[in-house]
């Protein structure tokens, strides 16, 4: 039984090791870009699979009657399991502030995860190892510390945006991408149900030219007010007849419905494109604008 | 601190504590009758208030 134990554990612990060199250590294409999609995932399993032999351990003092390490690997297993889950929650977390130009300031997830690894670190070395409290105070501080370094902290500073009028518009244009982003994710949703290639290929680039202009938008909220009608009528009118279609599309094949949709998706295209492109003029006007300010400015100044 | 150096420094953090503490978890749950019995009356022991002597 012990020899089982024994070989689990280092296979595990060479896992691990692999895992944690190849990926954390080493590296991988994430890091070399500028901002990472998503968390690096050895970092998130990390903690899943260090804390695995505690919940082991609960099992066979239960399975040997052993009621104090029982309930202290139990309760600190749990603790672990609930530290580790928020820990890679917050890595979610930051990694989708780090991609936004405008954020509200994320709950402290990755602090509360630490936390809580330290506190199932201290009560499963005290109840299920038998360690003195004061060393398994130890035990819990170090963790604390060692998650506080190696997952870093949580973003402290909202990314905030304000009119040309001095107000603060933070909640108005996160509200207007969030209602634009759900319309996009359900419109990808509903072309998963739709079993036609072209018509899928259409659809995944009105999605990616829609993601395109909200990225502008949050370049500069400036344009909300003037891309109001593309969020507003464009965006909710396409998951209406996307996902009608699909609904319909499942139900029984017509090929003037196909024709009809494929139609529209067409015209949304057009529609789309010109509004990327609307936004993109835009931006090139200012800048126009700036250009000319500065050499009236320059030639007054009588450096031109 | 850089933040290389950090990391490292956390991650033998991380598995010198919660490593070290689970491992010592399974080992003590799988060592000897005697043993475990010895580490369950040792966390009552520091559980309950310490006797005073005269």
């Amino acid at each position: 039984m012990i020899r089982v134990f024994a070989l689990v554990a280092t296979l595990t612990a060479i896992t691990i090791l692999i895992l944690v060199v190849r990926f954390k250590l080493l590296g991988t294409d994430d890091h070399r870009r500028s901002i990472p999609e998503q968390p690096n995932p050895a970092k998130s399993l990390l903690m899943f699979l260090l804390t695995l032999p505690v919940l082991v351990a609960a099992v066979v003092a239960m399975a040997r009657g052993l009621l104090m390490p029982m309930i202290g690997n139990a309760i600190g297993y749990g603790l672990l399991l609930g530290g580790a889950w928020l820990l890679w929650r917050g890595l979610v977390s930051e990694a989708a502030y780090a991609r936004r130009l405008i954020a509200k300031t994320p709950f402290p997830l990755k602090a509360v995860g630490g936390g809580l690894i330290g506190l199932g670190t201290g009560l499963t070395a005290w109840l299920g190892v038998g360690h003195h409290p004061g060393i398994a105070f130890a035990f819990g501080l170090v963790a604390l510390l060692g998650c506080r370094l190696f997952y870093g902290g949580d973003p402290v500073a909202a990314k905030r945006v304000t009119a040309a009028s001095g107000l603060d518009t933070t909640d108005q244009v996160l509200a207007a991408l969030g209602q634009a982003e759900r319309a996009i994710a359900a419109v990808e949703q509903s072309s998963r149900d739709i079993r036609q290639p072209e018509l899928n290929q259409r659809l995944r680039r009105v999605a990616a030219l829609a993601r395109e202009i909200l990225t502008l938008l949050e370049e500069d909220p400036r344009d909300l007010r003037r891309a109001r009608k593309f969020l507003n009528v464009y965006l909710d009118g396409v998951q209406r007849v996307v996902e009608g279609y699909a609904r319909t599309h499942q139900r029984a094949a017509s090929p003037d419905l196909d024709a009809n949709f494929r139609r529209v998706l067409t015209s949304i295209e057009e529609v789309f494109q010109e509004q990327r492109r609307k936004l993109l003029e835009s931006d090139i006007m200012d800048l126009d604008v700036q250009i000319e300010v500065l050499t009236s400015q320059l030639k007054r100044e009588g450096l031109l | 601190m850089p933040s290389f150096p950090r990391k490292v420094l956390g991650l033998l953090l991380i598995l010198a504590a919660v490593g070290v503490a689970s491992w010592q978890a399974l080992a003590v749950s799988c060592s000897s009758p005697a043993a475990a019995a010895e580490t369950t009356r040792h966390a009552a022991r520091h559980a309950e208030p310490r006797e005073t002597h005269p």
